[in-house]
């Protein structure tokens, strides 16, 4: 005890020279950052690739002598998508490992879990791995997240149908948080646009069958299927439902947009498939990509993560990479004196800002802690995803 | 090698039976009252999840260990207990009412599945837990109103009038009385008749039928105790994970458990303790081997999940005692240093039988 004390004592002592409080996470030469997130369990795919993305920006930045002169030093905790390991990571990242702040959280529970503790020591939790709404809501100075959340998505999507005129709504989601969220969208769009939901159905993620389902919904007048599903039985709902003749227009979530969905079936099993997303795919990892073809930024991006990782990009990495970008860009606002508060104005002064990947721009403001401006609308099409719309305000 | 003189009847149920187990009690005791005072916060969080483990592997081990009955359903218990606890401090109750609630809930559901499953031997009574297990899980997931569904339910504070216990050296020291009380009582229990009626139960049906006891009954009351310690673990678990989701409290929570009793030794409330310094452990032991090991290998994905099953098959296949046993082999290896013989722990009983032999 009078050990520690007397250490404390000591650093009080030769920091008051240079600044009057000390930070924790913060010293004269670091920064530090903590991630929870999964690397070995059923989410691995998203946890190790947003991780690769975020390590790549942060090695970027360190390498360019560091944000006003402090090397940015990254924790990451393997959580294995449970939440009980959420809060003890989080605990150990915070209390052992001494973190300035929390980025990427994985997973919704976990996330929620991990906000709890860094809640009540006031340490703030930037731009998580989900786009659940509950990542910012209800509001806390503490809570930010970069994109616009599921929910929101499928409120743009249905109002981009609406538009088209149609009235009758069908939706089909997972037995999960996830597709709780989509559920309570689809209730909101409904409200808003003045449609008539005429099936609501809901199934397990480790459904295989959609016979049923897929009979079901034919056998309504509804004009559009909003998917509250995973990537699977994406896949299998969509492909079911296109073999029973069903031809009205299928709306997803960001969670099957990735290049397998697209290419399922050589391209066939989910040709036309809608996807309303809070950021913009590259494929990086689709199909033949031609490197020099893409704009300079991109091309550096893809070619580092290449020589970094040895393999392609995915989707995933390029939300870790924007994370990692964003979190540098409130550091370098923030200024030489990091607080806490300093962290949070400088997030709060970015407006209006473009990835380097062409997705929607992300704001961001005192009230406005969900950075994503709007959604862009992407079509299965030939085995790739393909741009329809850029610009679905919600 | 130290012989025990029997001069007076109490000695046949004492808790504790010789010197040197009393010290080393005592002396695990200090330490466990002075380790708030000497480690960090995040050390003493490690702790306090040691010791809700503890509960949860005594509640598991009166089941398995005394009472012969194998259970791959636990977890769904801790779940029962986490659950009622939350909900109802939700609704203002104070904590020292919701605690037992949540454990009484644990039990009696316990009891019900004991009931269903008392005739049931071997592999019929695991699937028959297994499936209980999957089974609360999934109706934890469907009944949303109550417990917010996979949304999940965010645990409100540990509170009674207005007075909070915060993560911290406080809470620590309630967990820990609770483990002491909840220790004692297994022991207790384990000297009264309905404690020795389980033990014979174990041991042998036939003889145990014979003396008189009513087998169903036994296993009933059983799976009871146990349900009821684990819901209690669970009730205190809440607090350490914040935020409670159904897939929490799957399948996985209740092998964890299950490897937790078989690794740390059957049959033994050490054993438990041993087991859930065993689980607790593993996963930092494992962090700090990474550091060591090349990054091909630390950063390969599922690296725990090998380490942790080498050690169970090892355990299984070499000391099915599980670390206990090996403890007192040791001891006596020591004690009676050079006469020291293998056949002195050569297994004359068998539990987690299968249905061939009764």
């Amino acid at each position: 005890m009078t050990n520690k004390l007397l250490t404390y004592t000591a650093a009080t002592l030769m920091a008051l020279g240079t600044t009057a409080q000390a930070q924790q996470g913060v010293t004269d030469d670091t920064v530090k950052i903590g991630v929870q997130t999964d690397l070995s369990g059923p989410l691995a795919t998203w946890g190790v690739f947003a991780t690769n993305g975020v390590r790549l920006r942060f090695d970027q930045a360190n390498e360019a002598g560091g944000v006003h002169g402090r090397t940015i030093k990254l924790f990451v905790e393997d959580t294995k998508y449970e939440v009980p390991m959420a809060a003890r990571a989080t605990n150990k990242l915070v209390q052992r490992d001494g973190v300035f702040a929390m980025l990427m959280g994985a997973g919704t529970s976990q996330t929620l879990a991990s906000m709890k503790i860094l809640d009540s020591k006031g340490i703030p939790n930037l731009f998580p791995l989900t786009g659940a709404a509950s990542m910012t809501e209800p509001f806390n100075r503490l809570h930010f997240s970069q994109f616009a959340s599921y929910r929101d998505g499928v409120i743009a999507g249905l109002r981009h149908f609406a538009e088209g005129g149609a009235k009758k709504v069908c939706v089909q989601s997972v037995a999960n948080e996830f597709g709780e969220e989509i559920n309570a969208g689809v209730a909101i769009a409904v409200e808003q646009n003045d449609l008539e939901v005429v099936y609501k159905g809901s199934h397990k993620v480790t459904e295989t069958d959609f016979a049923g389902v897929a009979t079901a919904i034919k056998n309504t007048d509804c004009e559009v299927l909003a998917m509250g599903s995973a990537i699977k039985d994406s896949i299998t709902l969509y492909a079911t439902l296109r073999q029973l003749g069903w031809d009205k227009p299928m709306l997803g979530s960001m969670v099957p947009y990735t290049p397998i969905v697209a290419a399922a079936g050589d391209g066939k099993l989910t040709e036309g498939m809608y996807i309303a997303s809070s950021v913009l795919s590259t494929n990086l990892d689709g199909s033949e990509v031609d490197l020099d073809s893409l704009d300079e930024d991109l091309q550096a991006f893809a070619k580092a993560y290449e020589a970094a990782y040895g393999e392609p990009a995915t989707l995933q990495a390029q939300m870790g990479y924007v994370a990692a970008d964003l979190t540098v860009l409130a550091l370098e606002n923030a200024g030489r004196d990091l607080t806490v508060d300093g962290l949070i104005a400088g997030i709060e002064q970015i407006t209006e800002y473009n990835d380097i990947f062409g997705g929607p721009t992300l704001s961001f403001g005192p009230d406005k802690h969900a950075g994503g401006d709007g959604f862009v609308m992407v079509q299965s099409q030939g085995g790739d995803w393909v741009v329809v719309e850029t610009d679905l305000p919600y | 090698m130290q012989v025990l003189f029997k001069t007076n009847y109490d000695q046949d149920i004492n808790y504790l039976v010789d010197r040197g187990e009393r010290v080393r009690v005592l002396l695990a005791l200090a330490l466990a009252l002075i380790a708030p005072l000497v480690v960090g916060g995040y050390f003493l969080s490690e702790l306090t999840m040691f010791l809700v483990y503890i509960i949860a592997g005594l509640g598991l081990m009166v089941l398995v260990g005394f009472t012969g009955m194998v259970s791959f359903g636990h977890g769904a218990f801790l779940g029962i207990g986490a659950y009622t606890h939350s909900v109802l401090l939700g609704y203002g109750l104070p904590f020292f009412i919701t605690l037992p609630a949540g454990a009484l809930a644990a039990g009696l559901i316990g009891a019900a599945l004991g009931r269903a499953a008392s005739k049931m031997h071997g592999f019929y009574m695991a699937i028959a837990t297994l499936a209980f297990a999957i089974v609360v899980e999934t109706g934890i997931g469907a009944w949303e109103h109550v417990t917010g569904g996979h949304m999940g339910l965010s645990v409100p504070p540990m509170a009674a009038f207005g007075w909070e216990v915060t993560a911290g050296p406080l809470q620590y020291y309630l967990i820990l009385a609770l483990v002491v009380f909840c220790i004692w009582g297994v022991a207790n229990l384990m000297r009264s008749p309905t404690g020795r009626a389980f033990v014979a139960v174990r041991d042998s049906e036939t003889s145990a039928r014979s003396l008189g006891l009513n087998i169903a009954r036994t296993r009933i009351k059983a799976f009871f105790i146990s349900a009821m310690l684990t819901g209690l673990a669970g009730g205190l678990l809440s607090h350490l994970v914040f935020y409670l989701s159904p897939e929490s409290f799957g399948v996985n929570e209740s092998l964890k458990l299950l490897l937790m009793v078989i690794v740390g030794g059957l049959g033994t409330i050490t054993g438990a303790i041993f087991g859930a310094v065993f689980v607790s452990i593993l996963p930092n032991l494992i962090n700090l081997l990474q550091n060591f090991l090349p990054s091909s290998i630390a950063e390969a994905a599922g690296l725990e999940q090998l380490l942790f099953g080498a050690i169970i098959s090892g355990f299984i296949m070499f000391e099915p005692e599980g670390l206990y046993g090996r403890w007192r082999k040791l001891r006596l290896f020591i004690e009676t240093f050079p006469y020291y013989k293998r056949a002195t722990f050569t297994r004359q009983k068998r539990y987690l039988k299968t249905e061939r032999f009764r």
